[in-house]
């Protein structure tokens, strides 16, 4: 019988070590790292939606405890693809892999896209490992729910531990965003001749998403860098939220921008969820960023 | 169909629902197919475990091809196939999200010549020309031709819709004929015939 033990025992690690250095956000509140601030939000969504019970996606931030040098605020975000077996677990230890590995491994010397190229393919390696670990004893690990020869095939074509991971953190003024999977990202200045950027979306036309999975990943779908002095917010979002934006991604921005509450992002997920189910029938995460 | 054909016709049919059983939300209850499997040779039957059963609520391992070296009644097996996708088509047509729901497919596979009753023209036509808003129920089908037996090509290839048949030289292309197309989801002869090229 599969239980959380084992993916305790790999996450419990990082969370430790997160924990003593700093401050971990997971799934909903609000940060800061003067002079940024923002808030984190991720649910299962509208009810009755033809999804796992549980809730797939999986969000955190970190910021650090004290001053000196290093990364200060970390953010991620995953999404565990509805067909592959745990991939709610694989969301969470993505995560808290990779802001640990990244928190962890940051040196000024490094380039950072090459730093985001090496934590991801840390990621790939630690849902291997679980991947193993379940592999190892398929009698025990099958679920209570699986044929064990289903199970077996399952484990052998790695048809489990698929999700998305999109890593933001800010260094030196700079926002930098790491990106596998169909996660959005928009970004807004607030200076009168900065346009509105759409610096990630996914594909409103397919479902289709190449993910991270089990010792398996690809080039990085997405590598960001924008300016991080002027005012600006961002929003990162897994592609439940960016289906039901549709065409006007930036409905989400201009609504956030209205509101004062100490989460926002929490806010504004149920909001679409009791006003539009149907759009936005999905998991929700959203991590929204600013320079105040 | 014994031997070698047989036990890879098995393994086909076992990987697909395996693959079939893999996608979607966890949970016996969350199907996203179905699954109807008829035996024929000098008659035809259904396997009581996979009456239009969903995929989930089958166990894989139980699932065994197994001639007895009778005769080929391809016309008998599609007549029953016909006799369960009525009912299925009508209630598809009152189904909540009809426009979403895919269209059955229909699977044919044969390593011997039709040599009981009637052609089976009438009843795979009866088959293709059940529809769903315009959309008809495709037939694939595969002349199994291997060691000393020859399939029936030519009736395999009338029953079939338009580039979906395929002739099969090998234990492994069965399988893999099997697997593929019966896991793809597809339900387009254009995109089947796309499967097929894949093989």
């Amino acid at each position: 019988m599969l239980d959380r033990t084992i993916l305790d025992q790999l996450i419990s690690a990082h969370a430790d070590w997160l924990r003593q250095e700093g401050h971990p956000v997971v799934l909903s509140g609000a940060f800061a790292a003067p002079p940024y601030r923002g808030s984190v939000h991720s649910c299962f969504g509208p009810a009755d939606q033809d999804k796992c019970p549980e809730n797939q996606d999986f969000a955190l931030v970190w910021t650090r405890a004290k001053d000196g040098p290093g990364l200060r605020l970390v953010a991620a975000l995953a999404d565990g693809l509805t067909s592959s077996y745990r991939s709610d677990w694989a969301a969470e230890l993505a995560c808290w892999t990779g802001v640990k590995l990244l928190t962890q491994h940051y040196t000024e010397a490094m380039p950072p896209r090459q730093l985001a190229g090496a934590v991801f393919t840390s990621v790939a390696a630690a849902l291997g490992q679980l991947c193993q670990q379940l592999t190892a004893d398929p009698e025990a690990s099958c679920p209570p729910e699986q044929f064990l020869s289903t199970w077996k095939y399952i484990l052998a074509k790695g048809l489990l531990l698929q999700t998305t991971l999109t890593l933001a953190w800010l260094d030196h003024e700079m926002l930098r965003v790491a990106l596998i999977g169909d996660g959005g990202v928009f970004l807004r200045y607030y200076q009168p001749d900065r346009a509105d950027e759409i610096l990630a979306t996914c594909d409103l036309s397919t479902n289709l998403v190449q993910p991270l999975g089990p010792g398996y990943v690809g080039p990085l779908q997405e590598w960001i860098e924008r300016p991080a002095q002027a005012p600006f917010r961002c929003a990162l979002t897994t592609d439940g939220i960016v289906r039901g934006l549709g065409e006007k991604p930036f409905d989400l921005l201009d609504d956030v921008e209205k509101r004062c509450e100490e989460n926002p992002a929490r806010t504004y997920i149920e909001n679409a969820i009791a006003q539009r189910p149907g759009d936005f029938a999905d998991n929700l995460t959203l991590i929204l960023l600013e320079n105040a | 169909m014994a031997g070698d054909k047989a036990l890879a016709a098995t393994q086909g049919i076992r990987e697909m629902l395996m693959e079939c059983q893999a996608r979607g939300p966890a949970g016996p209850d969350r199907s996203y197919f179905k699954f109807l499997l008829i035996r024929f040779d000098d008659y035809a039957s259904i396997d009581p475990q996979c009456d239009l059963r969903p995929v989930r609520k089958i166990d894989p391992d139980r699932i065994e091809i197994l001639g007895d070296g009778g005769q080929t009644n391809i016309t008998a097996g599609l007549e029953l196939a016909l006799e369960r996708l009525r009912p299925y088509m009508d209630d598809l047509h009152n189904h909540a999200e009809r426009a979403e729901h895919p269209l059955p497919l229909v699977l044919v596979f044969s390593d011997g010549q039709h040599n009981v009753g009637n052609m089976p023209n009438q009843a795979a036509q009866e088959i293709k020309s059940l529809q769903l808003d315009g959309e008809p129920i495709v037939i694939a089908s595969a002349g199994v031709s291997i060691g000393d037996d020859h399939a029936d090509d030519q009736t395999l290839q009338a029953v079939a819709s338009s580039g979906c048949y395929v002739p099969i030289n090998s234990a492994q292309s069965l399988t893999a004929f099997i697997s593929s197309v019966g896991s793809s989801g597809a339900s387009r002869p254009a995109d089947i015939a796309k499967v097929l090229k894949g093989l």
